[in-house]
């Protein structure tokens, strides 16, 4: 229960503090947001559906962040020819994700 | 002696027309140069040795990807005429994300870029300025206020004035076609321009419909006409305006459609309600009052908003620095205000002199000729 509310709470400081430009709390809060998902989404599946779990972490995790970094490094050294600003679209499609996923999953479990 | 070669890239229907106007002002410095490379109909005409026609090819956002094999079955043609052909200069118009891998394929080969009509760094993005520096030997800017962007990137770039006003200042204003349009003094003629892609007409038309509605219900005697930039998207605004007259027969509204004649409509306006855009310049040369709005969904206004890097969508006002016409930038359908602020520029004498100085204002800075021929005198420079 203190996993759901965490990732809830953290997701709606994310969106608040990423619309007002608050980059740090906004990086921060995103940290918290994918931890804590990370946490709930293995103790709900790994031990039963690892591959599941793997898969939904490669989707909801490692493709948005690596997206973000690929983002951020465009900003610091222009590095891509093409506008890497597409991934923050693609970081707010799939990050969040991972939460109704994990809330299904508990409401399925009880 | 070995003739002269430059290539040439532009994507959109504005760069087409620009890239026309620099192609016959190249021809007129040097008539021996050769000029290939990506263009339209306007660039073809001007004496364009076409290796693709970009007509069709301009689109925004996730209608990009669908184009993405057709894009790079062009880049390859292009990379291939880089390596056989070994133009003296390639010159990019706009068109930013395709036009920045053939920057990068010209400047793998020693080919030297020059960049004519910057992406709008001004208005989101300034970080591409990076980018830009790597890619491009020489940045031809459009804006005053876009010299400094690239000075304080350390990007070596020239300003030359807007281009449209090449056209604009020999353009003949087929006056008794304006008599036609606004033939009765004592009617307010309000002109509705939403734009010149399908995607942009889909989303402003329906809502400058409802603000028309608005305006003809506090004023009477208002007419309105609504314009269609290119004869493709007539079907698309007659089926528009059809399906909000049907859906609205309890208030008719006196509207007329009338297409490829921007000069004349806004001749013939007293105020024009238009997309963000080039076409605010237009309408501030002919010193019209204006409301300008762009429309966009929420989400994307979210992801968009930290990132924006500039207080006003209007070119007018940019360059004004200052609010000199009203401007919305809409997540919702914002009518209402868009019928206040058109009332009440109507219907205020001083409000509306005071908005016609302000765009003389903006004229007198901007509206002046001979931005092709200094940018075609910046091209040469770079190859002699």
């Amino acid at each position: 229960m203190i996993l759901i509310t965490v990732s809830i709470f953290s997701l709606l400081l994310t969106a608040v503090c990423y619309f007002f430009s608050r980059s740090i709390l906004c990086i921060i809060f995103a940290s918290i947001f994918i931890v804590s998902n990370t946490v709930l989404a293995h103790t709900l599946l790994y031990e039963q559906h690892a591959i599941i779990f793997f898969l939904l972490i490669a989707i909801c995790v490692i493709f948005p962040v690596s997206c973000l970094i690929s983002f951020l490094f465009d900003i610091m050294y222009g590095i891509f020819c093409i506008d890497t600003s597409f991934s923050l679209v693609i970081a707010w499609a799939f990050l969040p994700l991972l939460l109704p996923i994990n809330l299904i999953l508990v409401c399925l479990e009880n | 002696m070995k003739t002269k070669k430059i290539f040439i890239s532009a994507g959109e229907a504005s760069g087409d027309l620009h890239g026309a106007n620099l192609i016959k002002e190249l021809s007129k410095k040097d008539p021996s140069i050769e000029i290939y490379g990506l263009g339209r109909d306007r660039m073809v005409e001007a004496g364009l040795r076409c290796i693709h026609d970009m007509s069709s090819r301009s689109v925004m956002w996730l209608h990009t990807l669908k184009k993405i094999p057709e894009l790079w079955e062009i880049f390859s043609d292009c990379r291939r005429f880089f390596d056989e052909e070994r133009p003296e200069l390639v010159i990019l118009i706009d068109y930013a994300g395709f036009n920045f891998y053939l920057a990068k394929a010209a400047k793998k080969r020693g080919i030297p870029v020059m960049y004519y009509i910057s992406p709008q760094l001004w208005a989101h993005g300034p970080w591409r300025v990076k980018k830009l520096k790597k890619l491009v030997d020489k940045m031809v800017v459009i804006y005053p206020f876009e010299e400094t962007i690239f000075t304080r990137g350390d990007v070596p770039v020239t300003y030359v004035g807007h281009p449209l006003f090449d056209d604009l200042c020999t353009r003949v204003v087929d006056k008794e076609f304006v008599e036609k349009l606004s033939h009765d003094e004592s009617d307010q003629v309000v002109s509705l321009l939403p734009g010149s892609r399908k995607q942009e007409i889909r989303r402003l038309l329906p809502i400058l419909l409802e603000t028309a509605s608005v305006i003809h219900k506090n004023i009477p005697t208002t007419r309105f006409l609504l314009s269609c930039s290119n004869k493709r998207n007539l079907p698309l605004i007659e089926t528009l305006r059809d399906d909000y007259i049907s859906a609205n027969k309890q208030r008719p509204l006196p509207i007329e459609i009338v297409t490829e004649r921007v000069s004349e409509i806004i001749e013939a306006s007293d105020l024009c309600i238009s997309s963000s855009g080039t076409v605010a310049l237009e309408i501030a040369f002919y010193r019209v009052p204006m409301i300008i709005c762009y429309r966009i969904a929420p989400t994307a206004y979210f992801i968009a908003k930290p990132f924006l890097s500039t207080s006003y969508v209007c070119l007018v006002n940019k360059i004004a620095e200052r609010m000199i016409v009203p401007e919305i930038l809409m997540c919702r359908d914002e009518y209402k205000w868009l019928a206040a602020r058109a009332t009440e520029l109507l219907s205020d004498k001083e409000k509306r002199e005071e908005c016609i100085k302000a765009l003389e204002r903006v004229k007198a800075t901007i509206g002046h000729p001979g931005a092709s021929a200094k940018a075609a005198r910046e091209a040469l420079g770079l190859i002699q």
